[in-house]
């Protein structure tokens, strides 16, 4: 996983982000709704902010099944 | 938008279901909130004409958006936008209700009125919440009417959460196909915060406001882009009703 792309999603989630401890300490397993408690209706604005920060396209599909960072970064990764 | 027949007749044997008991069910709501629970919608009748008037500018279906401060607000939008008889006559204009089925399981009379009111429940799990979205989609798509709370959620603040709500409304409002939305603003001249209940005896303002929705954008950012502008407009709507009732309490 690479470490730059883990740090940068960290930094793009931070805004929508209520549980700033959680975040400090994250890992790939680090869900976005349970441990970052970010409102689910969020994670639209940070997979469009995703998209603007790597210059990427995310499908629906791949979108709904990004649950944690390392979710996030497989996506990210593998389009970039 | 089209729907396997596994989900389509259901709907269509709910709505069939629905017409037969909907005279008792909106008599006795209606009896229920005026008289026992004493509440009054201000012009009424305006109202009533107003909504007439889009129902007749918009013979195929219409997505209507509300803000959202206490449990019954559907009830009483119900009451305000028509009389029996019109809905009788018109009974794609009685809103089909999307609301959270946690709300709702617990209770099998809550169940059953839900049934009756043409809900359908839209569960925590994404698929199936996804399912219901379907189907919204496809009833607005053939001419029903359907209304969903673009906040998601009642208002904590009293306010209209322009922060965090939802951005199901705008792919609801994609998927439909139609131009335009039906924001409504419901507001108890006593109402300050969220609350299960409105007071007894309120009074309530309703304003009625017809959307374009103006959207050159494609996927998620259209849909957000369209539940923003669903957004701002019930925020407008909610600044001009509140000046209007200080200016009449004052």
């Amino acid at each position: 996983m690479s470490n730059d792309v883990f740090e940068q999603v960290k930094e793009i989630v931070s805004p929508y982000c209520k549980n700033k401890e959680a975040l400090e300490s994250a890992t790939a397993e680090t869900s976005f709704l349970e441990d970052l408690a970010i409102n689910s209706a969020r994670l639209v604005d940070i997979v469009i902010d995703f998209e603007d920060e790597f210059d990427i396209e995310v499908s629906d599909d791949e979108a709904d099944k990004i649950r944690t960072i390392g979710d996030a970064v497989t996506v990210i990764n593998a389009k970039s | 938008m089209k729907l396997i027949n596994k989900q389509r007749w259901p709907l269509t044997i709910q709505k069939a279901i629905a017409y037969i008991c909907f005279p008792l069910l909106y008599v006795l709501v209606v009896l229920w909130m005026k008289y026992i629970q004493k509440y009054r919608i201000n012009d009424i009748r305006q109202v009533r004409q107003q909504f007439k008037q889009i129902a007749q500018q918009n013979p195929s279906g219409l997505l209507i958006c509300p803000n959202h401060l206490t449990y019954i607000d559907s009830l009483l939008l119900a009451w305000a936008f028509s009389s029996l008889g019109n809905y009788m006559l018109h009974f794609r204009t009685f809103c089909w209700n999307l609301p959270n089925a946690r709300n709702v399981q617990e209770s099998v009379l809550y169940r059953v009125i839900c049934y009756l009111g043409k809900c359908i429940l839209i569960d925590e799990d994404p698929e199936k919440a996804q399912q219901t979205m379907r189907k919204a989609a496809f009833l607005l798509h053939h001419g029903h009417y359907v209304m969903i709370f673009p906040e998601g959620r009642r208002s904590q603040s009293g306010r209209v959460d322009t922060e965090n709500y939802i951005y199901g409304v705008g792919k609801l409002h994609m998927d439909s196909h139609l131009d335009q939305v039906l924001c409504v603003y419901l507001r108890g001249e006593k109402q300050q915060a969220a609350t299960k209940m409105p007071h007894k005896g309120e009074r309530f303002d309703i304003r009625l406001q017809l959307q374009t929705i103006d959207n050159e954008q494609q996927g998620r950012r259209a849909m957000r882009a369209a539940a923003q502008q669903i957004i701002s407009t019930l925020a407008r709507m909610e600044t001009d009703c509140l000046t209007a009732q200080n200016h009449h309490a004052g």
